[in-house]
């Protein structure tokens, strides 16, 4: 069974989260491994969602003993990363969520919002690359929102260079362009 | 044609790309797995996890009250 059909039928709220969340509102896609879906369960149910995986094919390849994440794999559905929501942020952000379908079935993947508090809380540098990406699509963003969330986990600054890097290498496209001589009629 | 019909013609505007599907960004993701080379998916579980390990300290040691 696909993993978002089981995640519906054992209950949990969840969403798609990381590469391809972050795919969804990127300029251009990227390539991902393990598809991660942010759940709102706690320890038990976290037990309870490695068992229901299990019993419907797939493999668990990876459990911490504290129970935080479950790495499963199938062989037809690909590899997936069952992430415990262990902040309040987090539990906003599976609430808010936007609707989505995979393959017909309902889903939920993270609003851009928190794909990009989250990717900038993460900053590795393919995180700060989604971000960027994100921008340059031009993706309708809720900005008292993210403003707000940047602010809290004390990333603002770290995103404004982001924002900056973006103006500036689009400020040199503009001047090349106009430099550039123009092509006979 | 001028270079503003030039400019219009070559830069990608900033924005313009339509939305994408979660279904499309799947295929997206697995055409790209496949145009690599056997025994190479670019994925390394460890380091993946190893990502999800730092985000998740920094979540929890971090949130805002």
């Amino acid at each position: 069974m696909r993993a978002n059909s089981l995640l519906n039928d054992l209950g949990v709220d969840w969403a798609v989260a990381g590469g391809v969340a972050a795919n969804l509102y990127r300029d251009d896609a990227r390539s991902t491994g393990a598809m991660d879906i942010m759940l709102v369960a706690a320890v038990a149910d976290m037990a309870h969602v490695a068992d229901g995986f299990r019993r419907n094919g797939w493999a668990i390849t990876h459990r911490p003993s504290d129970e935080w994440l479950v790495r499963a794999a199938h062989p037809e559905f690909g590899r997936i990363d069952l992430i415990a929501a262990e902040t309040d942020y987090q539990r906003i952000a599976i609430r808010r969520a936007k609707e989505a379908t995979i393959d017909g079935d309902a889903c939920k993947v993270l609003a851009a919002e928190d794909v990009i508090v989250l990717k900038m809380i993460a900053n590795r540098y393919k995180d700060l690359a989604d971000v960027e990406s994100i921008l340059e699509a031009g993706v309708t963003l809720d900005r008292a929102y993210l403003e707000d969330w940047l602010g809290r986990w004390d990333v603002t600054t770290r995103f404004r260079a982001i924002e900056d890097d973006i103006r500036q290498r689009r400020g040199a496209e503009r001047r090349a362009e106009l430099e550039r001589p123009s092509e006979p009629e | 044609m001028d270079r503003l019909g030039k400019a219009e013609r070559d830069v990608p505007k900033f924005g313009s790309r339509p939305p994408r599907t979660l279904d499309q960004v799947l295929a997206e993701v697995s055409q790209m797995r496949r145009r690599l080379p056997d025994g190479e998916s670019g994925y390394d579980a460890l380091a993946d996890l190893r990502g999800h390990r730092a985000l998740r300290k920094r979540l929890v040691e971090r949130s805002p009250s």
